[in-house]
């Protein structure tokens, strides 16, 4: 059974034209396209681990990307926290809000994830509105300092002063985040929390404490969203607080879903089309977001299986199929009893 | 090997289970049977820990196992069936089985991110179970395409492949719904792996099952034991007679 | 002392009057479909553009233009439900994901059709009145009225009306229902299709104290969700309950200890609940296998 659907001659491809990129396709407009894609990339990823893998319905993901975002320019801007180090405690703080809302939740039925995370987004929007003297509110933040220079032994140091220079640090993080949750997905845990989506009451049973794995899986793909925003806003230049409310939840889970869920290249091929497509055809966001929401809701009908199912959908479905050369799924129909 | 007192559990206004007792010895085959609704997966359920006893308690090899949580029963030595039948539906075969024996620690099987992260492998153990209940060939099927009868097999040789081995597994009408060939072939596991050292509670409808393999049988009657001895008696017994009948 | 304690607890139920409808309609919608409707806000929204449209479009009085958007969006809820949750039934993780699209839809078509400049309605009653020496506005006292009258109306159908009856047996479940020959498809539409309405009714109200925006539905919906969490999940009196005392609640927070944080007491409340007794108010112990 395919649990990553992710063959070994796919990765070094991605690798060849990701670090290619800035070369083949060059100028300030593409290569800003590149690192949206990477930035995307983190993002589903990530999402794609606690509610593709895990089955758990967690809305609160671009909340932690925006605590990754703010709470690291806000150490920077109010308490003159060194950068690097103000990304880190961002991302710290945006575990402890998982792990919170996690250890609250997560013993209960899935309902009360659902819930909970759909309001901690919607508070989190409204403290960034609201506490004015503190975020500048609505307005946003112009953020006037970049990434410090990273110093690398024997070469000269990685300046974020270009393009870039941000594209290659989001690839790489980009690279990492994927190669982390393949990894994870083809361990033990990764099996324990794809027997918790298909049958957590057999899980159970099984003697797995799936209330621990639901936490880690549900911390560990938060604290992935605040990395991406730790790092993004800089480069970025500006944060307001319409970047990181329940519509840009809802919009990577368009991409995940759309691109295919429960696999590693769905979210990949779907960053990288969705994403860029609507950005190159000058696509207005609102025509864009109807689209997606038809489509996302066309796909979620259209196949009564399930999310089980969905591993198949569109893009996620046509890479593999391409890959293996084979019919997805080896369907024995009803044989008799042996 | 369990030893269950005075256990008690009302759902609603309902009480489905009302101050039942009885002991299971080791290596012994007891049968649970009674009417429709008397009760006997709420007792599974509460030997198991997917329900919480609210009067009396439960004893496990002399520990005590009312108050734990499904995954530390199992973890205690305790393996159960479903009346519907549970597999992991998009795991393969042998993957239902791979997932069975790995470790349960979540730090423990963390290590296996950095290194080892190799698909399960199926070892010995686990191919000679799956040779046992013939889906061998079937092994990188996913267990959600199998038939209902082959899916039975796997549960209940999944059960086998759980580490730490069960001593107690509990069956749950293991024969409903299944052909009088598997209805055999059960049989036969179940007596292989009693020699093999395990001890089993069956839950049954099918009478002939119960007479054939068991020992002891219990018998429950709207949450009440109302009987409890060698089949032969059990079935002579008047309350018992009249539970099934009288209604 | 004791007037503004008043003043707060007037204005607080007020404000409870919106929650407890809109947590209501969530209320039936979960509780009969058994999907969490996560653009139940949205229903809001729609329901006060309609509202919206007809007042200044049209000329049509309030009133009427309230039942109109509750017909409004009814038909639109039958029409979504037909087409998207009746596939979700047994699939709780795609009904909720169905539900996230739909805010995507919602929102950016009344996005492009209205822009997100903020509008309002003109309350057909601007009068400022006094009450037990408490100032507040005449609408907001309408506000109250129309809502408690409509939910008082709603739970005597529920109860003694057959068709109510019907629902409530659907949502403690729809195989018995259904074979007790009632048309669960039937019901679950009807049930939703409530729902939206109390939910475009508080949007139409709504639209008289506050403004307008496609963004609009988020909060009410966010509150609501908290009331259904507080009153107990599926328990129809208890989200009555549980919305009328957050309304006071946040009032009196509001006023006695932090304005700008209102909106963060029903969180702190969530908090409470969850730490100590997650069933709510009046709903029902889980079983620890629904954990």
């Amino acid at each position: 059974m395919t649990r990553n659907g992710f063959g070994l001659l796919q990765a070094p491809a991605f690798v060849v034209v990701g670090v290619l990129y800035p070369w083949l396709f060059p100028g300030d407009y593409l290569i800003h396209l590149g690192s949206l894609v990477c930035l995307y990339v983190i993002l589903t990823s990530s999402l794609n681990l606690i509610i593709g893998y895990t089955g758990q319905f967690a809305v609160a993901h671009a909340a932690f990307y925006g605590v990754g975002a703010y709470g690291s320019v806000l150490l920077v801007t109010r308490l003159g926290v060194p950068v690097w180090m103000a990304a880190m405690a961002a991302i710290v703080l945006a575990g402890l809000f998982a792990l919170v809302i996690g250890l609250l939740t997560l013993r209960l039925r899935g309902a009360y994830l659902a819930i909970c995370t759909f309001a901690f987004s919607e508070l989190f929007r409204l403290t960034l509105d609201n506490w004015v003297s503190l975020t500048n509110g609505a307005n946003g933040i112009i953020i006037r300092f970049t990434l410090p220079t990273i110093a690398l032994p024997g070469l000269p140091g990685w300046r974020f002063e270009s393009r870039p220079a941000y594209y290659y640090l989001f690839l790489l993080l980009a690279g990492a985040t994927v190669c982390l949750i393949q990894r994870i997905v083809s361990s033990d845990v990764g099996r324990v929390l794809q027997a918790i989506r298909q049958d957590e009451v057999l899980a159970r049973v099984a003697g797995f404490p799936t209330y621990r794995y639901k936490v880690v899986a549900f911390v560990v793909g938060s604290m992935l969203a605040a990395v991406a925003g730790a790092t993004y806003a800089p480069y970025l230049s500006y944060i307001a607080p319409d970047l990181f409310d329940i519509n840009e939840t809802i919009y990577i889970l368009m991409i995940v879903m759309i691109g295919g869920l429960r696999t590693i290249g769905g979210p990949l091929w779907g960053s990288i089309l969705l994403v860029s497509l609507p950005q190159l055809l000058d696509i207005k966001p609102v025509v864009r977001m109807l689209v997606y929401g038809v489509t996302l809701i066309i796909i979620m009908v259209r196949l009564p299986g399930g999310l089980s199912q969905i591993g198949q959908s569109l893009v996620g479905f046509v890479a593999r199929r391409r890959l293996r050369g084979l019919p997805v799924g080896a369907g024995s129909a009803g044989r008799s009893d042996a | 090997m369990l030893d269950v007192q005075g256990i008690r559990k009302r759902f609603g206004g309902i009480t489905a289970v009302d101050d039942v007792s009885f002991q299971v010895a080791p290596h012994s085959i007891t049968g649970l049977i009674g009417p429709n609704g008397s009760g006997k997966t709420v007792t599974f359920n509460l030997i198991g820990g997917l329900s919480r006893v609210e009067g009396g308690q439960i004893f496990f090899q002399g520990e005590r196992i009312d108050r734990l949580s499904p995954d530390a029963v199992t973890q205690r030595g305790i393996g159960r069936t479903f009346q519907n039948v549970k597999i992991f539906p998009d795991f393969s075969v042998a993957e239902n089985l791979v997932i069975m024996g790995q470790p349960r620690e979540v730090l423990r099987c963390g290590r296996s991110i950095f290194w080892n992260a190799r698909p399960g492998e199926i070892g010995a153990r686990n191919r000679d179970l799956l040779e046992l209940v013939g889906l061998s060939e079937k092994r990188d099927e996913p267990a959600g395409s199998l038939s209902y009868g082959q899916q039975k097999l796997l549960a209940f040789v999944a059960l086998m492949a759980l580490r730490p081995d069960p001593g107690l597994i509990l069956l749950d009408e293991p024969m409903a719904g299944v052909n009088p060939r598997l209805v055999t072939t059960l049989l036969g596991l179940i007596r292989l792996f009693q020699a093999r050292g395990k001890t089993f509670l069956i839950i049954e409808h099918d009478m002939r099952v119960i007479m054939e393999l068991c020992s002891t049988v219990i018998v429950l009657d709207q949450g009440r034991k109302i009987a409890e001895g060698p089949p032969t008696e059990v079935r002579r017994d008047e309350r018992v007679i009249e539970a099934y009948l009288g209604r | 002392m004791s007037s503004l304690l008043l003043d707060l607890v007037i204005h607080g139920l007020v404000t409870g009057s919106i929650y407890a409808t809109v947590a209501l309609g969530l209320t039936l919608t979960y509780g009969v479909m058994g999907i969490l409707n996560f653009a139940h806000g949205e229903l809001l929204m729609v329901g006060a553009y309609v509202a919206y449209v007809l007042v200044t479009g049209y000329g049509v009085n309030f009133l009427v233009a309230t039942l109109a958007a509750m017909a409004a969006v009814a038909l639109l809820a039958v029409l979504i439900e037909r087409t998207t949750f009746r596939f979700a039934r047994n699939e709780h993780l795609n009904g909720l994901v169905i539900s996230l699209g739909l805010i995507a839809i919602l929102q950016n078509l009344a996005l492009a059709r209205w822009g997100a400049d903020p509008l309002s309605i003109p309350p057909p009653l601007p009068q400022i009145v006094d009450i037990f020496g408490v100032t507040i506005g005449l609408q907001r006292i309408v506000v109250f009225g129309l809502t408690v009258g409509l939910i008082g109306l709603f739970m005597a159908f529920l109860r003694f009306t057959t068709l109510g009856k019907a629902i409530r047996a659907t949502a403690q479940s729809p195989t018995v229902a259904s074979i007790l020959g009632i048309r669960v498809n039937r019901v679950i539409s009807l049930a939703f299709a409530m729902g939206a309405g109390l939910a475009a009714l508080a949007g139409a109200l709504i639209g008289t104290i506050y403004n307008l925006t496609p963004y609009m539905g988020g909060l009410p919906a966010m509150k609501a969700f908290v009331v259904v969490i507080l009153g107990g999940l599926g328990s129809v009196g208890g989200a009555i309950i549980a919305g009328f005392l957050l309304g006071v609640a946040e009032s009196l927070g509001g006023g006695l200890i932090s304005s700008a944080f209102k909106d963060g007491f029903g969180f702190a409340a969530l908090i409470v609940v969850l730490l100590t007794r997650p069933w709510g108010l009046f709903g029902f112990r889980p079983e620890r296998e629904e954990g």
